[in-house]
């Protein structure tokens, strides 16, 4: 541990700040709380608004385990479970049942979580009416007058023209009945997970400047038209060539030689601990 | 509906303009405060066509754009029905689910009033949509009617009206503007600019929903001749005042006023 530092990298003024914003966040479920966005030594638009909210609330006893696209070993997750480590000395883990906290880039951990967990999501654009409207200033009013009208054109435009709302990822939420809010670039399969969910979830846009959480137990609800249901990402009987699950968000990928296709778990630490469970695909991954 | 005392000014004001002395047109030398429009007061029945005529900057549109709310007024009462509020008065929350619900409006420009950007048809279903219909075959169905009334082909439902002419825009904005079965139908200089034949469908499909739909509707233009055949009772603007009113017919036959009998003389 780097004891050139305060603890976790930001003064402690910093961290209180945060803090307060973060605890303004949760008392407005998806409001999104403006903050001063320090700097880091990492670039505005890799994760710094999800490691500024890991590294205010940390403690030296937590366990962190950080995930980037599902999985624990890419440079992004990497590189922060470097400078987090460096700073405060806390455990990493790859095992979502062992964490404390964890900090993640675009996906939920395949397992529930637990109410003595966190969830930090990176985000890189906050405002889901930005798709819709240009102005921050239009933006804002519209979300005090709750006007989402023009979202919801966009969905039913997207049925006119393709006959399917077609957002993959950041699908738009509806949190508590009142605030639009972009749940960050996780894919469909992950939304209905923040539902009545037993984690608080924090997300943070460094770039953006902006803070806002879903506290546990609070309703999220996907934008869906009355007859033409919100639906997740199917795989249909497509399974994971490393360990055999079913029903899991699947990464697809190519054999460079064969350009035969095959499926594997999006989430590696889930993956590993099925292996290492001894559970086994019947195919294997080239 | 009607309105009352309606005034919109850009400035202070002053003691002098306020009891409207010494104003040079609509405009106060001594503050230099503009009275876009000075006491506009009106009422109109369920199917009954106003027709409002003026010269450019008589306050013809920042009359309309008062009543559907794009403008808050400096002054003035608007009743929808007997008995109720005033509706300048409600939150923006309830003036736009006003508007969405109860109202439609035809800009001069289609630009206003379309997204270019969206099909058609998510464009007529717009006010359907934030009346909070969520029902997607509900809303395809009634698309599909609405373009037939408006006589719009239902192959190009799928377009953007950015591809469409001039006058199939200006009957795009009608169809989303009737969509909801309002109440009160502005329709601000819809012909304007638009070729006579041209001209002569979109008026067709006008009366076609005025004789069809028992709707309130505010006819701006400055082409007396369309006033003339669509409009029930006619006022005439000037600097911001109405300055005549009546029945069409009586306004252009017999004008008192001497800009109404100018307006009316100019008439090819």
């Amino acid at each position: 541990m780097n004891r050139n530092y305060n603890f976790a990298y930001l003064d402690e003024s910093s961290k209180r700040e945060i803090r307060r914003a973060i605890l303004n966040a949760i008392a407005i479920p998806g409001f999104q709380v403006p903050f001063g966005s320090r700097e880091l030594p990492i670039g505005r638009g890799w994760g710094t608004g999800g490691i500024q909210i890991t590294l205010s609330i940390i403690l030296p006893d937590d366990t962190l385990k950080v995930i980037d696209q599902g999985s624990d070993d890419s440079v992004n997750a990497v590189s922060i479970k470097r400078f987090i480590s460096e700073c405060t000395g806390v455990g990493m883990t790859t095992d979502s049942e062992t964490a404390s906290v964890i900090q993640s880039r675009h996906r939920i951990p395949e397992i529930p979580l637990r109410s003595d967990q966190i969830l930090v999501l990176q985000v890189p654009e906050p405002e889901p009416l930005k798709l819709v409207e240009g102005s921050e200033v239009e933006a804002r009013r519209m979300h005090a007058e709750k006007d989402y009208n023009l979202m919801w054109l966009r969905l039913f435009e997207d049925l006119v023209q393709f006959d399917e709302i077609v957002a993959a990822a950041g699908y738009p939420v509806m949190v508590n009945g009142r605030y639009l809010t972009n749940p960050s670039p996780i894919p469909r399969y992950d939304v209905p997970k923040l539902n009545m969910s037993e984690t608080l979830c924090l997300f943070g846009a460094g770039r953006e400047k902006k803070i806002y959480a879903i506290p546990p137990y609070t309703r999220v609800e996907a934008l869906s038209f009355e007859d033409v249901p919100f639906a997740v990402e199917s795989f249909g009987d497509h399974y994971c060539c490393k360990c055999g699950a079913k029903g899991v968000f699947l990464d697809e990928s190519y054999n460079e030689k064969t350009g035969e296709k095959y499926y594997q778990c999006s989430d590696t630490g889930y993956c590993n601990g099925r292996r290492a469970a001894g559970n086994r695909a019947d195919i294997v991954c080239k | 509906m009607s309105v009352n005392r309606l005034t919109v000014r850009y400035g202070t004001g002053c003691s002098d303009c306020e009891n409207g002395i010494g104003l040079q047109k609509n405009r106060c030398p001594k503050c230099g405060t503009i009275w876009a429009l000075r006491d506009a007061a009106f009422s109109l029945y369920q199917g009954e066509v106003l027709g409002v005529v003026g010269e450019s900057g008589s306050g013809k549109s920042t009359m309309m754009k008062c009543i559907c709310f794009d403008e808050s007024p400096t002054l003035g009462e608007y009743t929808v029905h007997t008995g109720g509020g005033n509706a300048f008065q409600l939150s923006r929350q309830s003036q736009k689910q006003f508007r969405n619900e109860r109202m439609g409006m035809v800009y001069q420009n289609p630009m206003l009033g379309l997204k270019m950007d969206y099909s058609v048809t998510s464009n007529i279903a717009e006010n359907l949509i934030a009346s909070n219909c969520k029902n997607v075959s509900h809303l395809r169905a009634r698309v599909t009617e609405l373009l037939e009334i408006v006589e719009i082909s239902p192959f190009r439902m799928k377009e953007k009206p950015k591809y469409f002419s001039g006058g199939m825009q200006q009957r795009v904005q009608i169809a989303k503007a009737i969509a909801n079965n309002p109440q009160i139908l502005l329709l601000d200089e819809v012909t304007t600019g638009l070729d006579l034949s041209v001209q002569a469908k979109v008026l067709d499909v006008i009366k076609k929903i005025i004789r069809e739909f028992n709707v309130a509707v505010i006819l701006v233009s400055h082409d007396l001749a369309v006033i003339k055949m669509l409009a029930d009772r006619t006022v005439v603007m000037l600097d911001g005042e109405i300055i005549e009113r009546g029945l069409t017919d009586q306004v252009m036959e017999d004008p008192q006023h001497p800009y109404t009998q100018q307006l009316v003389h100019s008439l090819l």
